[in-house]
């Protein structure tokens, strides 16, 4: 083994920006109903260069809010976690972007 | 929410492999191990606290003869059962003694050479080779990668192979520096590699679709609190305490295996784990919480991190604090 970084060697990880406006509106998908924000972080204001935050959703809203997050363009990750095992009654949607 | 609380059992310390990160110290010549009744009682009283996953561990659970007793016994008691196993020993009959269980978790170190460097040679293709059977006998299972500072560019690779094979689940593990594990400080991934682990997980989530649940066991660092001391008094021990360990010597204590002995609940050839978490819950869980989590806590405001590691915060904590607890 080396002592590199393994994240070194993803060039992909580095890209990616977000602004102001994109940052409003997916803060906005918070006050929606059954979309709860529970984690939030940006890094760099005024010139977010980072950004990160996870929202719990209703099964059954899952799908439509993917959608939204990845109509927003600069939103390159999204990890969706279920929760409540056999039935799933809460889903984590997790999102970052920015390097 | 029904959140995942639990049980955690190491019941022997045998394993077939000597890998170099191992952080039960398991192998070949490692006889210890639990009697099946002490840890059948502990299931039991483990439900009754509130507990609602039994995950299997070892050493290599496989090598247990009595591990389809375990599984049965917490399914019955309405538990959600997983094994995690290094894979090489699945055969037929194996498999058929796992039948019911939700999950069996594979150890997966990366590409076959990177596997074969921390495990053994020979030990992926070992492991690789049982995959079909696995799916044929139809049981939900993921694979377990072990993140170092060094891997995480093998990650993708994983998340493919976890897609071809089938699998529902990848679990991205950072190192714990306990056991042989203690001789690989160097390759523990840092703060910053943890958060480019949660950052390459998620891209990955993307590529591999939903069937692969790609997890890194990692917080939100933002998101962690304690909870209120009213919560405190009036919640089951094991929204309290979790995930409970019992290792193959008997030894219950709180977060990782090979934490501070200091803060044990006890042993199961000392009295129950009933008795233990009585104990526990009376006399020492508020300094637990004052000490250990609120200072875990206080660290990572501290370093301003993203993401953390939280059960390694509580062992490094726990190892750093001294302690002034009744069983020192
Ligand atoms: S890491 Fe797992 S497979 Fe390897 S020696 Fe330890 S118990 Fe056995």
């Amino acid at each position: 083994m080396t002592s590199e970084r393994g994240s070194d060697k993803l060039q992909h990880l580095k890209k990616a920006e977000i602004s102001e406006s994109q940052l409003d509106r997916l803060a906005g998908f918070a006050n929606e109903e059954g979309i709860e924000l529970v984690d939030w972080l940006v890094r760099g204001i005024p010139a977010v260069d980072w950004l990160e935050g996870s929202f719990h959703v209703r099964p059954n809203a899952v799908g439509d809010l993917i959608n939204r997050l990845v109509a927003e363009g600069a939103v390159r990750q999204i990890v969706v976690f279920p929760y409540g095992i056999p039935a799933v009654d809460l889903v984590e949607v997790r999102f970052a972007s920015g390097r | 929410m029904d959140s995942a609380r639990v049980l955690q059992v190491h019941p022997l310390g045998r394993c077939n492999l000597s890998c170099l990160h191992c952080y039960s110290s398991s192998g070949p010549a490692v006889t210890e191990e639990l009697e099946t009744g002490l840890l059948l009682g502990a299931i039991q009283d483990a439900a009754q606290e509130g507990y609602n996953v039994l995950a299997v561990s070892g050493g290599e659970p496989l090598l247990y003869r009595e591990l389809s007793q375990l599984i049965e016994c917490a399914r019955n008691l309405g538990m959600t059962a997983t094994v995690t196993t290094n894979g090489t020993l699945l055969n037929a009959r194996r498999l058929k003694s796992l039948r019911g269980l939700d999950l069996l978790a594979i150890s997966l170190d990366g590409t076959p050479d990177s596997h074969d460097r921390m495990r053994g040679r020979g030990s992926f293709l070992q492991m690789a080779r049982r995959l079909e059977q696995v799916r044929a006998a139809g049981l939900p299972f993921g694979f377990i990668f072990t993140l170092t500072m060094q891997n995480l560019s093998e990650l993708e690779w994983i998340a493919r192979f976890a897609l071809d094979q089938g699998a529902a689940l990848l679990q991205v593990h950072p190192l714990e520096l306990a056991g042989r594990g203690r001789q690989m400080s160097e390759h523990r991934p840092d703060e910053e590699e943890l958060q480019w682990a949660v950052v390459e997980a998620a891209r990955l989530q993307t590529v591999v679709g939903p069937s692969v649940v790609i997890h890194v066991d990692a917080l939100p660092a933002g998101g962690l609190r304690d909870i209120g001391d009213c919560e405190y008094q009036s919640l089951p021990f094991a929204f309290l305490l979790h995930p409970l360990i019992i290792e193959s010597d008997g030894t219950v204590v709180p977060a990782e295996h090979g934490f501070d002995r200091r803060w044990k609940l006890g042993s199961l050839y000392d009295r129950s784990l009933a008795v233990s978490i009585q104990q526990f819950r009376a006399e020492r869980l508020g300094a637990f919480r004052k000490q250990i989590v609120a200072g875990a806590l206080t660290d990572a405001a501290a370093a301003g991190v993203r993401f953390v590691n939280w059960h390694e915060a509580l062992t490094r904590r726990a190892r750093e604090v001294a302690v002034s607890a009744p069983n020192a």
